[in-house]
């Protein structure tokens, strides 16, 4: 009896699954960091969820339904439906699409441009260095709020417009770090040696100081998405952002939707959370990000 | 030191120039005619037209109208506001003060949050002192100002049947008023900029317990207090005072969405009221007085480092 099931156990091997080494290194990451890895799930299910709006959304994000306007959230409308019955969760996933877009592009715009003048001027130093740094002083002189709602009051507000202005209002910040980053790479021994062998500035400047300055860059990145997104969020909010009837967390907040909240608090509740969440969740990576590529400071932010 | 000082007076007034020059030449190149714009609005014939683009130097090459508007701009004229034909100086005026107790009162409760918070995460680093001071700090980074205020406005009223009082009174007139007008944006704007100045604070003093001599100290038996308000807290102050530097262009853009909110008279308003008219006179003024104010405040910090460290007075 026993050794009958021995036998018929013997054959179940417990299941090997080959993780392969970059398997390994992404569990020995999340043992590592257990926190940011979830916080890191919870943006791709953010981005999953907007990105996917037309497919998860259960209504149309602007179809007006009178009947069924300003509902508490329930089995039918999850999140509650707004003044003119339009389906809260669905416009709060279709806000977040325009939010994480205008603010990922703006990101990417600001921090490309910075770093790239902001790498010359930290390695070539003299006087285009002096000159980058006056026109810094000047940049961080404004608000970015103030320059943004400036701008696209004036110039229109079109969503290729948004991107750009808060862009510019990334600009500063982002050319201080990576001047910074490029200084403290620059005095390298590395550096010399390159010089040493003949390598030309913009080849230094391209292929070895780029490189090591990365990664201040990449949580500085990280942190401005965060921080664009709030200047989206604000700017919408005041109504000089996106523009309705297109969905977006800040102005499903700003001053039409603020006469109903009173009738149905919901409505102040789910895109500020929906804010809070994203923005929180772009702090904490990149924090981590800190921490991992400059092991020193862990623990220190 | 006095080199010092005279040299940032010099970059202070010559960034300040440069700002004018980029704000004037972004308002210069406006897409389409303001003029046809605010004429159309306001049903003005062709001459009527015409002395407008007159009084408004936009005939002028941008130089002359640049000069012309500087030189005004030096003597405290800012022109007109084209909607209301009142003094933009004499209204900025009027309103700075609203701004400045927002501003200030946010800037003392923040730090009456952060002084404490980040002295216990410091100190109780990696424990779980610091991770609760160190999660409020990340929360209030992430929460949104206008969320927060919205919050409190719609649950005051839904819960407490509390609305905020309308009717701005300014603080030396009545000043029981004024404060019961203040002190929840104040205390919500504190409790928004209290997240970057814990953080800083953390990782100021946390640089300060690495060095020598705070070896030094506790090797020769200070206690820990006195470790602390002698040599730490003294020589976190630098970065400390540099962030509440760098937050203050922070503290002006969100004084505009605690302005609305609350309905509160200040510069935020008049910039929010002047962009609704596309009256760019208001606007370019107020852009320009904000950077003004963000560079004296920098000016300040600047040559409060001198003081505060003698190293820094004597290196310049």
């Amino acid at each position: 009896m026993a050794s009958s099931t021995h036998a018929s156990a013997s054959p179940v091997e417990p299941a090997r699954f080959d993780v392969g080494r970059g398997g390994r290194a992404a569990i020995r990451v999340v043992r590592r960091y257990p926190f940011p890895c979830l916080i890191a799930l919870v943006l791709l299910l953010i981005g999953a969820g907007t990105g996917l709006a037309d497919v998860i959304a259960p209504y149309n994000p602007n179809a007006v339904n009178p009947i069924d306007r300003l509902q508490g959230p329930n089995s039918t409308y999850w999140m509650g439906t707004d003044a003119l019955g339009r389906d809260v969760f669905t416009r709060v996933l279709y806000g977040g699409r325009a939010s994480l877009g205008v603010s990922v592009a703006s990101v990417a715009l600001g921090v490309m441009v910075a770093t790239s003048i902001g790498l010359v001027s930290g390695a070539l130093g003299g006087w285009f260095d002096v000159l980058v740094q006056r026109v810094v002083d000047m940049l961080m002189a404004f608000p970015g709020l103030i320059i943004v709602i400036s701008l696209t009051a004036f110039f229109g507000t079109s969503v290729s417009l948004l991107v750009v202005v808060i862009a510019i209002a990334l600009l500063g910040g982002g050319i201080r770090i990576s001047r910074a980053a490029a200084i403290q790479v620059g005095s390298q021994p590395y550096i010399e040696a390159a010089r040493t062998i003949g390598a030309t500035t913009p080849r230094i400047i391209v292929r070895h100081i780029l490189p090591n300055a990365l990664p201040p860059i990449m949580v500085i990145a990280t942190a401005y998405l965060g921080v664009a997104i709030l200047i989206e969020a604000s700017v919408s909010f005041l109504g000089y952002g996106i523009q309705p009837p297109a969905a977006s967390w800040g102005f499903m907040l700003g001053a039409e939707a603020r006469i109903h909240m009173i009738e149905q608090p919901w409505l102040s509740v789910w895109p500020g959370l929906a804010i809070f969440l994203t923005v929180f969740s772009f702090n904490i990576i990149g924090d981590a990000l800190r921490d991992a590529f400059d092991p020193r400071l862990r623990g220190t932010g | 030191m006095r080199g010092y000082l005279v040299r940032r007076l010099l970059l202070a007034v010559l960034t300040l120039f440069g700002i004018s020059l980029i704000v004037a030449g972004v308002m210069r190149t406006l897409p389409g005619d303001v003029v046809d714009v605010l004429a159309a609005e306001a049903f003005y014939n062709e001459t009527e037209k015409e002395r407008l683009r007159e009084e408004l130097g936009l005939e002028d090459p941008f130089f002359v109208y640049f000069g012309k508007w500087l030189g005004d701009a030096v003597q405290g004229d800012f022109g007109r506001a084209l909607r209301t034909q009142r003094s933009v100086g004499g209204d900025l005026v009027n309103r700075i003060d609203v701004t400045i107790e927002l501003a200030f009162l946010g800037i003392v409760i923040a730090t009456l949050i952060s002084v404490p918070l980040g002295i216990v995460a410091a100190m109780q680093r990696s424990r779980w002192p610091d991770y609760a001071a160190r999660s409020i700090a990340v929360f209030a980074l992430a929460i949104p100002g206008f969320w927060l205020a919205t919050l409190a406005i719609v649950f005051g009223a839904k819960w407490f049947t509390w609305s905020p009082p309308l009717g701005y009174q300014p603080i030396w007139e009545a000043p029981l008023t004024n404060l019961q007008q203040m002190w929840l944006p104040a205390l919500l704007f504190g409790l928004i900029l209290a997240g970057v100045q814990t953080r800083i604070l953390r990782t100021a003093l946390l640089d300060v317990l690495r060095q020598d001599y705070m070896l030094t100290a506790r090797a020769k038996g200070l206690s820990r207090l006195l470790l602390l308000r002698r040599h730490a807290l003294r020589n976190s102050l630098i970065p400390f005072i540099t962030v509440i530097g760098v937050q203050f262009p922070v503290v002006l853009g969100g004084s505009v969405v605690f302005e609305l909110i609350f309905s509160l008279p200040g510069v935020g308003i008049y910039l929010l009221d002047g962009i609704a008219n596309r009256d760019y006179v208001v606007v370019q003024a107020v852009n320009v007085w904000i950077a003004a104010a963000v560079i004296l405040t920098n000016l300040i910090v600047d040559v409060s480092y001198g003081f505060l460290d003698p190293r820094i007075r004597v290196a310049s």
